[in-house]
């Protein structure tokens, strides 16, 4: 149970902190102009 | 900038690769608890990193009511600058009360305890959870103040929570930084705190900038939806009466 938890604790610090970073990179990518539009 | 951004992205991995290390492989187990108190090298960095978020939201937010009619394009920035401190808040503090409920289980054998030090912190969520709410769910126009006003209360929450463990006798343990006699780490666990500190900073930061980005690019794209919305519309439109 000690290791498990010990597990679970980076894991979600982990899938938490990079899931929040793809899901912003995505809406900034998708708030952007694409780039011919951009010239 | 963008050169800059990943050169501090691949510093920060680097931080966050060796902070992981040495809390696993370098620190001594702790003699009560075992491994389940290494946990602790990422709730307690994480605790801090999101004080510090509030603190700058707290600046940001007054920063906007002072500047919100005498120069908006500064509040703009102010307000983007507040509103990614309290997204990257809201992420830590969900990181600090989810690794606490990890922790306490097989060390108090309950997963939540309504204390003062727990709740006070639930309620710093709390608040942030709703500033969020709040600026998603609000129409243009007073979010910005009203959001501003909401940070500011929220932030009143930080000395409570910090202070929590010293004014009232709680099931959370006494405080590792200034708590007093008999009460703070050994000195070879500092390694792992220290390391973590400078990776999870490193990470906030990163995040702040990733989310300002994405707000300024935001109202850049409100400003020129609204300046088409006005140059395009009919002006001499007959009514034909």
């Amino acid at each position: 149970m000690e290791h498990r938890h010990l597990i679970l604790a980076y894991g979600f610090v982990f899938a938490l902190q990079f899931g929040y970073a793809a899901f912003t990179w995505a809406r900034l990518r998708a708030a952007s102009p694409p780039k011919d539009a951009r010239k | 900038m963008k050169k800059l951004a990943f050169i501090w992205f691949a510093l920060t991995l680097a931080l966050l690769i060796r902070g992981f290390y040495v809390a696993m492989y370098v620190a001594p187990t702790e003699a009560t608890m075992g491994n389940i108190q290494r946990i602790f090298y990422y709730h307690f960095p994480s605790a801090m990193v999101a004080f510090l978020l509030v603190f700058v939201n707290f600046g940001a937010s007054i920063a906007v009511l002072a500047w919100r009619h005498t120069q908006p394009a500064r509040a703009q920035s102010a307000d983007a600058l507040a509103v990614s401190t309290a997204a990257v808040a809201v992420v830590y503090c969900t990181v600090v009360l989810g690794t606490g409920m990890l922790w306490a289980r097989p060390i108090w054998g309950i997963w939540w305890t309504w204390d003062e030090r727990l709740t006070s912190f639930l309620m710093l969520w709390l608040i942030y959870v709703s500033y969020l709410l709040l600026r998603r769910f609000t129409a243009a126009g007073q979010v910005q103040t009203l959001s501003a006003v909401l940070a500011i209360f929220g932030a009143l929450d930080v000395p409570i929570v910090y202070m929590s463990t010293r004014w009232w006798r709680t099931q959370h343990p006494q405080p590792v930084i200034g708590g007093g006699q008999g009460s703070g780490l050994d000195p070879s666990m500092w390694p792992a705190v220290w390391w973590n500190l400078a990776a999870w900073f490193a990470w906030g930061a990163l995040m702040v900038g990733l989310r300002y980005a994405l707000e300024r690019r935001r109202q850049a794209n409100d400003q020129q939806a609204a300046f088409e919305a006005t140059a395009f519309a009919p002006t001499n439109v007959s009514t034909g009466a």
